[in-house]
């Protein structure tokens, strides 16, 4: 094997290592070749006296790794009693005091608005109806009917997010008061 | 000879070798391999190592022909641990001489 045969197995032997310490590794096997030769001696000797690059890339991956006294153990999770008492209160009077009520009363607004969506379909539907025997009046009756419908798909859209946006808050406000109440601040 | 004593006084051996003076890798390897057998290799990965932990200091330095040597010098840590390392390695090596029946 010669100078450069060896350098290249040993840089793919030690694959594992960072393009720098390779780069380091293969300079100070490069040197003892240098040198070598300068004794006198073939790449092809020279190659044999440092022993495979297999070893050699084996011993210098073993150098690099941690003793084992200075691998740090993973300290042990500590399973600390929090005093929850706080955030159990806390949890109690903002629900009493202010979360509950405010949560009816957004369920009473939500309510509202649908049973007038309700009576504004009950209006248009029975309107209909009565709009061909307007008369005169049938011009208005159109614009009437077809603004009621622009405001029933309005208020649907409305009450559609407001739906969606009231239970995932109502949601994540539950998991909220469980973490503080198992948990602590 | 089994590779696995080397292994453990290797370190100390070539702490040893820099004591008596700043050395290069290849000058390293041959002394050491000069007196045991072992392939040159060997030093190259131990004096990495002592770079690392602290135990030698390492700097470039221009040869008559050929590139620049990388020489390694024994730091105050370097020198401690191996005076500890010797104290270590003469009883030890007492021990089992005593227990194996050979002259101490």
């Amino acid at each position: 094997m010669n100078r450069q045969e060896y350098l290249s197995e040993l840089e793919s032997s030690l694959g594992s290592m960072s393009y720098k310490d390779v780069k380091e590794i293969l300079g100070e096997i490069s040197g003892y070749f240098d040198e070598g030769i300068e004794a006198g001696k073939t790449e092809e000797e020279l190659a044999v006296k440092l022993g495979t690059p297999e070893s050699l890339a084996k011993a210098y991956i073993e150098g690099t790794a941690l003793p084992p006294a200075l691998i740090k153990k993973a300290e042990p999770k500590k399973e600390e009693k929090k005093d929850t008492t706080g955030a159990a209160l806390f949890v109690i009077f903002f629900n009493l005091l202010i979360a509950i009520p405010l949560w009816l009363t957004i369920l009473c607004v939500i309510f509202g608005v649908v049973l007038a969506e309700a009576g504004i379909i009950a209006g248009l539907v029975t309107l209909i109806p009565v709009i061909s025997g307007m008369g005169n009046f049938i011009l208005p009756g159109i614009f009437l009917a077809l603004t009621l419908l622009f405001v029933i798909i309005l208020v649907a859209v409305v009450l559609y997010f407001g739906i969606k946006y009231f239970s995932i808050g109502t949601k994540s406000y539950i998991k909220w008061n469980k973490k503080l109440w198992n948990e602590g601040f | 000879m089994n590779s696995q004593y080397k292994k453990g006084v290797l370190d100390m051996c070539v702490l040893a070798i820099l004591e008596k003076g700043d050395s290069y890798g290849y000058d390293v390897a041959d002394a050491l391999s000069g007196k045991i057998d072992l392939a040159d290799g060997t030093v190259y990965p131990i004096l990495r190592k002592l770079a690392t932990d602290g135990s030698v200091t390492t700097y470039l330095q221009e040869s008559q022909n050929g590139p620049p040597r990388k020489y390694y010098h024994l730091t105050p840590i370097g020198k401690n641990r191996l005076n500890m390392d010797r104290e270590e390695w003469k009883v030890f090596s007492e021990a089992v001489d005593d227990i194996i029946g050979g002259t101490v």
